[in-house]
Formats: structure tokens, sequence, C-alpha cells
């Protein structure tokens, strides 16, 4: 285990490294700058705007600078030190160029713990449909039950989440006002956007873990536990239930990463100041230091999810030998 | 064995042999493809989605030809109106042909249409829009951008897709750990800034041209689409190939001295096909949803154009207490929920005839 841990952790360098720098020029290679949206300024204070965010540097000097903690100006390497310049591996992503006089790292941490409590909640959500969902339509294939779950889990799959979302704006909150409309601050708050966002991962969820207990209920064991008189429940809980949660596990490990940077649809629809509306528009406004922001959340999510999903395998079934497969 | 089998005194006779021998033919081994559709046609979902399916895209290529409302004509007055049965009005004279830019096939189509049916148009059976343009025009012409969305992201990831995680899979070893580790690192930019950036990109004037765009904003669109959309079929294509690789009779065709084109083309690719099919299945719908996702946030199509997602974005944002027009969201939701539906139906009776999984039910 440690083994792997180690070598997974060698990756994940390597990952970040490779999607920063990815970003890095592919954000610079597109036309249009951070400031060539606005009214045209006079000459000398786009200057000096464009050096507040050493964006006259030339590429390479400015790719080190947001790399690293490097104390780069005209002077050389390590010149003026009052010119503080952060860097990713410093954890200091810089100041904003689109919200004036806030840095990366403060706008980050002031949405990402939104977006967080959001995603938790959609997550919740997602497991609890899917998998009551799931396991109702495997112990009675065919059965009602079944065809119900199923038609709803295609629903839940086929309906845009913003359709999804408007349907219950209009029944839970304006026709019955159980719940607030939009907006953000109390519990109450995060019940519809929560729903909204996990119905459609609930739906994948329940039709995975179906297929997944339908698979492991054909397997000897379970029919040599049945033989041996071994109640239903504990046969679904022991034998079938390990084995049919894994491809759940591996679907909802990547995609946690995206419910729980928030959705951009779901957030623009109930008002919710989360992480979700930044990564359009720190993408719209080339705000090179906010996008960096979020891609580098983004990365480091899927990546420790994914190295989870890993870790929960050994967890269930223990036939797999992560130092083996590393 | 239709017809009563006491032959008598136990000899055959020659109406026996002839029932045998149609047995036989019946029997006779088939290609695996003609087992596959004949497996696939005794699913009574699957065979209907895909006619479903089949009518959709005929409907959505012919669009232009019939007595449709245009998709951009205006009747502002008294807007939105609620849907008037096919019996009450099935047709009126109040055809204006108002397109956006059209291409060189739908001008034709229209003008046919023109001939055709003059001034008559069906009556708004499903309704107007908030500005009195016509929801059924608008469905149908918008099925034609959802559907060439998801065309074009099938062929990529099927070109794409199946390209790199084959190239993968058959290399092994070092450049397969090189090819997955970089599709790792694809996986984890976040899709929206591809799209956004590689928008920008390729809609911005060229000054190779002289300040004229290569590519139309559509082409664009569809072309990016189809570039983020290939990522999970290279895995999964790559996995298939590496399971294959070390299956016996692919290590006794080797240890027979086939070639490698050999292996490929009669142990590999067919094995893989199946996969891909199914996969594509589970590709067109999530591209469907995410051009609906696009153009929810303003990143797709453009006025005129239509589309799905377009539609469904504006449904919903007219859904308010005040005026309650049901049927934008209902409309362009059923659409959509109904082609996605079938395509699910038609990639489970794909799966179901190729057998490849043989648990799920």
């Amino acid at each position: 285990m440690i083994r792997f841990l180690v070598r997974r952790a060698a990756w994940f360098a390597f990952t970040v490294w490779a999607v920063i720098t990815i970003a890095f020029f592919l954000m610079r290679a597109v036309p249009g700058g951070p400031f060539s949206s606005e009214r045209r300024l006079p000459p000398s204070i786009e200057a000096a705007v464009e050096a507040r965010y050493h964006l006259d540097w030339p590429l390479w000097k400015q790719y080190l600078q947001m790399l690293g903690p490097l104390n780069l100006d005209e002077r050389g390497w390590f010149g003026d030190s009052t010119r503080v310049t952060g860097g990713v591996l410093a954890a200091d992503l810089g100041p904003s160029l689109q919200h004036r006089d806030v840095t990366v790292n403060e706008v980050l941490a002031q949405s990402l713990p939104i977006s967080l409590a959001l995603g938790s909640v959609a997550l919740f959500w997602a497991l609890t449909l899917g998998l009551s969902g799931g396991l109702i339509a495997a112990l009675w294939p065919g059965g009602k039950l079944d065809h119900a779950a199923r038609a709803l889990s295609t629903l839940g799959l086929a309906l845009p989440n913003f359709v999804i979302a408007s349907l219950l704006v209009l029944s839970c909150a304006i026709a019955f006002r159980l719940f607030p409309v939009a907006g953000w601050g109390s519990a109450a708050h995060l019940v519809l956007p929560g729903f909204a966002l996990g119905v459609p991962f609930g739906a994948y969820v329940a039709r995975l873990f179906r297929a997944g207990l339908l698979e492991a209920l054909a397997h000897d064991c379970v029919r040599t536990a049945r033989a041996k008189g071994v109640p239903r429940a504990r046969i679904v809980w022991r034998h079938a239930m390990p084995s049919a949660l894994m491809p759940v596990i591996s679907f909802l490990g990547p995609a946690a990463a995206g419910i729980l940077t928030g959705s951009l649809v779901i957030e623009k629809i109930f008002a919710i100041p989360g992480t979700g509306s930044h990564f359009v528009a720190s993408a719209l406004n080339r705000d090179y230091a906010l996008a960096m922001g979020v891609t580098l959340v983004y990365t480091v999510l899927v990546y420790g999810l994914n190295v989870l999903v890993d870790v929960a395998y050994t967890l269930l079934d223990p036939r797999i030998d992560l130092e083996r497969d590393a | 064995m239709s017809r009563e089998q006491s032959s008598g005194g136990g000899w055959f006779r020659e109406a026996d042999y002839d029932l045998m021998l149609t047995e036989l033919e019946r029997s006779a081994p088939t290609s695996l493809w003609s087992e596959v559709r004949r497996r696939f046609r005794e699913q009574r979902a699957a065979r209907w989605s895909a006619r479903l399916l089949m009518v959709l895209a005929l409907l959505a290529f012919f669009a232009p030809l019939l007595p449709l409302p245009s998709p951009a004509a205006m009747r502002l007055a008294g807007a939105p109106h609620a849907p008037v049965a096919p019996w009450s009005e099935f047709v009126n004279q109040r055809y204006e042909p108002v397109y956006g830019p059209l291409g060189a096939l739908d001008r034709a189509l229209v003008a046919t249409r023109q001939k055709l049916f003059g001034k008559t148009q069906l009556g708004s059976w499903l309704g107007t829009d908030t500005k009195g343009r016509d929801t059924l025009a608008r469905i149908l012409w918008g099925s034609r951008t959802s559907l060439l969305v998801a065309l074009c992201a099938a062929l990529t990831s099927l070109s794409l897709g199946v390209a790199w995680g084959a190239l993968a899979g058959l290399s092994g070893g070092r450049v397969d750990n090189l090819m997955m580790r970089a599709l790792d690192v694809l996986q984890s930019i976040p899709t929206i800034f591809v799209v956004i950036f590689l928008l920008s990109f390729l809609n911005a004037p060229s000054a190779a041209l002289g300040g004229a765009r290569l590519l139309s904003r559509e082409q664009v669109f569809f072309l990016v689409i189809g570039a983020v959309s290939w990522l999970s079929m290279a895995r999964v294509v790559r996995g298939q190939v590496l399971a294959l690789r070390s299956a016996p009779y692919v290590e006794a065709a080797r240890a027979q001295g086939a070639s490698l084109v050999w292996i490929v083309r009669k142990h590999v690719w067919p094995n893989v096909l199946p996969v891909v099919g199914v996969y594509v299945t589970l590709t067109l719908p999530a591209v469907i949803l995410y051009e609906a996702f696009l153009s929810f946030l303003g990143l797709g199509v453009e006025a005129p154009n239509v589309s799905w997602g377009v539609l469904a974005a504006d449904g919903a944002e007219a859904l308010s207490p005040l005026v309650s027009s049901w049927w934008l969201v209902a409309a362009p939701s059923t659409a959509l929920a109904a082609t996605l539906l079938a395509l699910g139906l038609v990639g489970d009776g794909l799966r179901d005839a190729l057998d490849l999984r043989r648990g799920e039910r």
C-alpha cells in the first residue's frame, strides 16, 4: 500500500505539472487578453496594468513565475525581494486579473467551501436515490418496482439538469413554498440545488448498481450460500454488495470531482456563489490566474478521487493487489 | 418439425428427407453479423427504438421540405400561443419564409417546399414560444443540429478514440503507458476550458486567410464537441485490445506464425467492434446532453439556428408561475428524452444481441 501511494504521488506530481503547462500555454495561445475586451486604455496605463500582472514579461519568464516561488524580475533571478511572486509550488496563485484587489486564493477560499457543501448534498442524493433504486430493482427483477425504477432512472438520465431544476423550483419552491427559490445561506437553500445536481448521477448509479447486483447474485457463491440457508438479506449484504459496488465506485470517483467543484448550470439557476461559475467566467475573460486556480483544484480532486477509488477496490475485493498492479 | 414425426414403419420417407434438409439449412452456421441482426430484431423495444430513430433522422433531414412554418418567423401578437389541436386547425395560409443562412442543399429543399405547398403551413400544434415562433418547426429544425452534433462526436470518437486505444493496446509496454498517461492528463483538464479555448481559438479570424474564417461557427462547434468526446472511447478500446492480446487463441495464432496484420484483422478487430458499437450508443446521449449544457451557458449554437438544448434552455427560462407556458419545456424535453431513451434501448439491444454481458437482464 505504501509503495502504491508513493508511486501514485509521483505520478500525481507529473500530472499536475503537465496539466499546468498545457493549461498555461493553451491560455496564452488563445487570441485576446484579460484587458482587451474593455474600453481602450491609454497606452501608458495599459503598460502599467500589464506590468502589475507581469504580462509584459517574456512567456518563459511568466511560466516560471507562475510555477514556483522564484523571485524574478528585470534584474535577474533573485532581484528585488519586495516584489513578492508566488507560484503554484508556494500555493500562492497570485492576484486575479478580473476581480480587482482580490487574490485567486481568496476567491477559491470563498467559493470552494460553498461548492463542496453543495456537492456533498448532491452526492448524498445521488447515493441514496441510486443505491436504493438499484437495490429495489435488482431484488425483484422484472417486477413492477423494477420497471418503475428503470423508467425513473431513464428519465433522470435523459432530462437536462436545468429542466429538472426549473421543474423543481416551480413545484417545490413556488407552488408549495417548501424551500427557498434561490440564494445561499441556510441549510434549506441546499436541498433543491443538491437534489437537481444529484439526480442524473443517481440515475446512472441506479443502473450500474442494478446490473452489478444481478451479476453478483448469479455467482456460484450466492447459490451455495442459499443452499446453506443463509438469509436473503445477509446474502445481498455480504456476498453481492461488495462486487456490485465496484462499478458504482469507479463511476463516482471521477464524477465526484465534477460534482464537488460545482455545476455551472445549477449554480446559475439557484444563484449560488460557488466555483462553478468561475470555470466559465475565468476562461471567457482570460483571467489567467483564476483559470489556473480552478484547473488546479479540479485536477487535484480528479486525481485524489481516482486514488481513493483504487484504495476502495482493495477493500471491496481482496484479490486486487495494488503493489503489483500499480 | 411441424409435420408429424410418425414415419410409418420406421423408415424415412421422401418427405422426411425434405424436412430434414430444410431443418439443416435453417440451422446451418450463419455469419456472426446475421446472427447478431437476428437477435437484435427479436427484441421488441430495441427494434421499435431503432425505427423511431430512423424516422427522426428522416424528419430531421427533410425538415425544410415539410409544410412547417419557418422556424424563425415570429408572430408576436399574443405570443406565446398555446398548442392548438390538429383537428381544430390543421393548416393555415400564414406561411412566410424567414430562415437563417442556409446551405445549398437546404436552400433547394426550402425552394421545393415553397413550390409544393405555397402559403400553406401546419397549424401551431405544439404552440409557439415567447416570440411567437412555431415550436414544432423549431423542434424539427433543432433536431438537425442536435443529431448532427451527436453524429460528429460519434465519428470523432470512432476515428480518434479507436485509433488511440488500439494503438496503445497493441503496442503495449512503454508506449501504452505513455499514451495512457497522456489521456490521464487530458482528462484532468476541465472539459469546459478546452471547449471555450478551442471555440475562441477556431472562431478567431485567421490571418492566413485574409481575415476570413476557415470554418463556420457551427462547424467549429461540432469539431470541438467531437474533440472532447473521444477520451473514454480510447480507454475502452485499449482495455479490450489488451484483454484480446493475451487471449489463448490469439497466442495460438501468434505461435503459428500469424502476422500482426492478420491477427488484428481476424481476431482483434471483430472482437473490438461490438464494444465500440455499444459504447457509441452511450456516447451519443452524453453528447446530445452536453450540447444542451453548452447552449444553456450561451456557448452553443447562435440564433437564428436552434438546437434542442437551446429550446429546452429557452423553455426553462420561460417557466414562471405567472405565465404557464408548459409546452415550451414539455415539447423539447419530450423530444430529448424520447431520443435518448431510444438510443439507450438500441444500445441495450445491441449489447444483448452481441451477448456482451450475460449477467444483465
